[in-house]
């Protein structure tokens, strides 16, 4: 302390701590159920049956499908609000990354009641038509559809991104080189937004495997499904261990493919953009670029708040019963949520950024495990675990808590990393050497410094745990019903004005949480310094 | 150039006429931006022709006008004597055979250096040339590399090789030095000139770098302000760089108020001879500008009163760089000049600052009128 140049820098006992303990939360789940399905056999059970391979394929099928899809739609998106001259493209550019915040379950809902059997649409066809049944909407078709239209925008982000920071000039180098506009496109364009394409469409799979509310209330058995109807209809726990175990190893596959080309998709080299890019004059193509956004957002937006409106306003008195009380417990167990989560990424964010070591990235990594886990996963482990071996904590809010924080960690951490990243360590020793104790330094500097990280991440956390449903449903006390339980299983017993009702209200308190936490000149990431 | 009707005169590689380039501005708060107000380039076939300028002054965009990656206002850009930009004719880029070397290479990030190379010749045939064009700027070794794994050097020839490997009618330079640092440029613009004028290759190079003007271009182009000012060999300018403003952006000069004759003119370190000009037209009359560049005055210390024809003047500064000593003078009127005295013609020890010298124009110079 005496001489604190020749301190060595290491991370201090109580932050070592604190690293260990977040560690081991975060390992808890995927431990404790890779255990239960090997050990208690399980795995090799759901190895050797024959419907597993059903279950595998169909979740192989919708995933590899959305992502493709997901590219297929978010490529000519990213293309036409970056790169043209569509009209309207500033306010389309932000309402085509909207339906980022919609929920599957009320997305596969709406659609279901609208497109399906005896829906909407079919209803107001059939006086001209005379059509008694539409296309099948539900299992595959209509699952593909919600998660397609929900997940498109992380290619389209990854997309946009990398176009703003795509060198102009290479595209003009292929121009004087003699190349028309295809050989460009196929040569020069393509192959150098490929890395953002794959890591969008990954993210895209990765969401798709994780998904419970479209596929469940669209009837169509992917793992996540099966796994829960295992466990709530057939109570069969071994089954359903096992299925989640070979769950866990796509997500930890699909994960750690998006990661590579996350990292490999830096800005290509010398490619500080000097000139802004050429703006492709659409011609009479303008019209059929308006008609694909407004393809995309009709079934993504409009459809999912139309119809939820149509529904309230068909809906019995006292369909919002108990609304007000859901309302509150989505908001308490959020904010708990919300606050354990960005305190567990503090001490995660400063071993990383500020002690850089095999050990700091090796917590790096654990620390991002519950990005693999699909909610429904995290929620069957702990419940198994607080069964066996914590029953005082089996049916408690500190549980679902938890299951929230190990599963959406990772949303914490990036903020604060970003915030604590640029500042010096020296501002600490300066604190120091004035005399502050440990206190009083990390109340008057730390803390007011890593602010914008802090709500950053607060935020992020607060949002997702507002929608979260598969681990709610698999860990909420009895009773301790949100709003995304109440949309699910009223969705599910077919009491539509309650499912809308109860949509309208998350729709709008999330759509309330954003613009408090985007106020203007506020950026949910901290521009850094 | 005056040559209508003259019949036999070769039609340059590249002509550009009158052309003009205005960007766009931000409504009332940023106006209109003249980019390119006349610009008249002819740059004739195998030659090597730089424009010189300021940066923002316009250089880059007659670049792109000539490639085609920007539209002129007016004006017509002719290549090999084809209309390709003006008079409602449009030839886009990959149409034009014109080369361009960018600024930061522009090299595809994806592609080897051979497949870089290679883009503007496709088929079998084009990858021997490609290869050729590889081999030419010595880096056939180095063909499979990708251009991150590229020297900026290297990337610079590959660069060089990719734009001339379609052999394109004229092939233009964007700064191609400026990414490189100061010890392997002057090697690196050597040897490109040479490769250029071995080829025989039309070039037009863009720089804001004199010295490497009036080193490698046999016709340079000083573009202010969006007006060419002054074009001609690299002797002819400088020795009269044709108006104030051009003199001011080449540098080494000082200004002084005098009065012309047509001959001779009067300022205050003397009479001094007037340089004919090169257009050909006659020295102006009356209160001019007279430039005396920085080698051209002799520095001698002041030792007798009654030389009534040298100006004397008083040391400021005074510096010693080895092969010459930089001074700075006050003249009775308190104007400044500053002059570079070779160190053979300091025949009695330094010049200290204090000191008074004795100030000798050292032979015509050319003078603007005021």
């Amino acid at each position: 302390m005496s001489i604190p140049a020749l301190r060595i820098r290491l991370p201090s006992r109580r932050l070592r701590a604190a690293g260990i303990l977040v560690a081991a939360m975060c390992l808890l789940p995927l431990l404790y159920l890779a255990g239960r399905a090997i050990a208690g056999g399980g795995l090799f059970d759901v190895l050797l049956r024959e419907r597993s391979l059903g279950i595998a394929g169909r979740t192989f099928l919708l995933t590899a499908a959305v992502a493709v899809g997901s590219a297929g739609l978010g490529l000519p998106l990213a293309w036409l609000t970056a790169r043209t001259d569509l009209p309207g493209r500033r306010i389309l550019t932000g309402l085509l990354a909207l339906p980022l915040a919609v929920p599957s379950y009320v997305a596969a809902f709406t659609v279901a009641t609208a497109l399906g059997p005896r829906g909407l649409l079919q209803r107001a066809l059939e006086p001209f038509s005379g059509w008694e049944r539409l296309p099948e909407i539900y299992g595959f078709p209509g699952a593909f559809l919600v998660l397609i239209l929900l997940n498109y925008p992380y290619v389209y982000l990854a997309v946009r991104a990398r176009f703003a920071v795509l060198d102009a000039s290479l595209e003009d180098a292929a121009r004087v080189l003699g190349a028309g506009r295809w050989r460009r496109f196929r040569r020069v364009t393509l192959p150098l937004l490929s890395t953002a394409l794959l890591s969008g469409g990954l993210l895209a799979a990765l969401y798709t495997l994780s998904d419970f509310g479209a596929v469940s209330l669209l009837r169509y058995e992917t793992f996540t499904w099966a796994i829960y109807n295992q466990m709530r209809g057939s109570l069969d726990r071994h089954t359903a261990a096992g299925l989640a175990l070979l769950l866990v190893f796509a997500t930890l596959l699909v994960l750690a493919a998006a990661r590579r080309f996350e990292t490999a998709s830096g800005p290509s080299p010398g490619a500080a953009q000097s000139r802004p890019p050429r703006v492709h004059a659409l011609g009479g193509w303008k019209w059929a670029g308006m008609l694909l956004c407004f393809l995309v957002l009709l079934p993504a937006l409009v459809l999912p708040v139309g119809v939820c409106l149509y529904w309230l306003f068909q809906a019995p008195a006292g369909a919002g019963a108990g609304l007000v009380a859901a309302l509150g417990r989505t908001g308490l167990v959020s904010l708990l949520a919300a606050v354990a989560t960005t305190a567990l990424a503090i001490p995660v964010a400063f071993l990383t950024v500020r002690f850089p070591s095999r050990r700091s990235s090796a917590l790096r990594a654990i620390s991002h495990i519950g990005f693999g886990l699909p909610g429904l996963v995290v929620g069957l482990s702990l419940v198994f675990f607080a069964v066996n071996m914590a029953p005082f904590l089996y049916q408690t809010l500190a549980l679902l808590v938890f299951a929230y924080a190990v599963h959406m960690l990772p949303q914490a951490i990036a903020p604060v990393e970003a915030t604590l990243g640029p500042l010096s360590p020296r501002l600490d020793d300066a604190a120091r050497s004035l005399g502050a104790r440990w206190i009083r330094r990390h109340l008057r500097i730390t803390l007011p410094l890593l602010a914008p990280g802090l709500t950053s991440g607060l935020a992020l956390v607060f949002l997702t745990s507002v929608k979260e449903l598969p681990a709610t449903l698999m860990l909420a006390p009895t009773g301790y019903t949100t709003l995304a339980t109440t949309v699910w299983s009223a969705a599910e017993n077919v009491e539509l004005g309650r499912a809308a009702a109860a949509s309208l209200v998350l729709l709008v308190f999330c759509a309330v949480t954003l613009l408090v936490v985007l106020r203007p000149g506020r950026p949910l990431r901290p521009a850094v310094r | 150039m005056g040559a209508a009707g003259g019949g036999a005169v070769r039609e340059p590689a590249l002509r550009c006429r009158a052309i003009r380039k205005r960007f766009p501005g931000n409504g009332a708060l940023e106006p209109d931006r003249e980019v390119l107000a006349g610009v008249d380039l002819d740059v004739p076939p195998g030659s090597l022709t730089a424009v010189l300028g300021p940066s923002g002054g316009g250089k880059t965009t007659v670049l792109r006008i000539v490639a085609g990656l920007e539209t002129a206002d007016a004006g017509e850009v002719r290549v090999l004597g084809r209309t390709v930009s003006g008079r409602g004719v449009f030839v886009p880029p990959e149409s034009r055979r014109v080369g361009l070397v960018f600024q930061e290479y522009a090299l595809f990030p994806h592609l080897s250096a051979l497949q870089n190379v290679a883009f503007g010749v496709p088929g079998p045939a084009g990858l021997t040339k490609a290869w050729g064009a590889l081999q030419m700027v010595g880096l056939s070794e180095r063909a499979g590399q990708r251009p991150h794994e590229l020297s900026g050097g290297e990337q610079q020839r590959v660069a060089l090789a990719r734009a001339l490997a379609p052999e394109p009618a004229v092939v233009l330079l964007d700064e191609p030095f400026s990414n490189l640092d100061a010890p392997r440029r002057a090697g690196v613009r050597e040897e490109v000139a040479q490769l250029l004028r071995r080829l025989g290759t039309t070039a037009v190079l863009v720089t804001h770098d004199r010295e490497e003007a009036f080193l490698l271009a046999d016709q340079v182009v000083l573009l202010l302000g969006g007006r060419v000012v002054r074009s001609g060999r690299p002797e002819d300018l400088a020795r009269d760089p044709g108006s104030r403003a051009g003199a001011e952006f080449l540098g080494e000069t000082n200004f002084l108020p005098g009065e012309s004759d047509g001959k001779t003119a009067v300022c205050e370190i003397g009479r001094v001879e007037i340089l004919a000009p090169d257009s050909g037209g006659k020295p102006p009359r009356g209160p001019v500008e007279v430039l005396l560049p920085l080698d051209g005055l002799h520095v001698e210390p002041f030792l007798d009163e009654r030389h009534a024809d040298v100006a004397s003047a008083v040391l400021t500064r005074a510096s010693f760089h080895g092969a010459f000593q930089l001074i700075e003078a006050r003249l009775p009127s308190g104007n400044l000049i500053a002059a570079r005295s070779p160190a053979r013609e300091i025949w009695q020890g330094l010049l200290r600052p204090g000191q008074r010298v004795g100030l000798r124009p050292a032979g015509p110079v050319p003078v603007f009128a005021a």
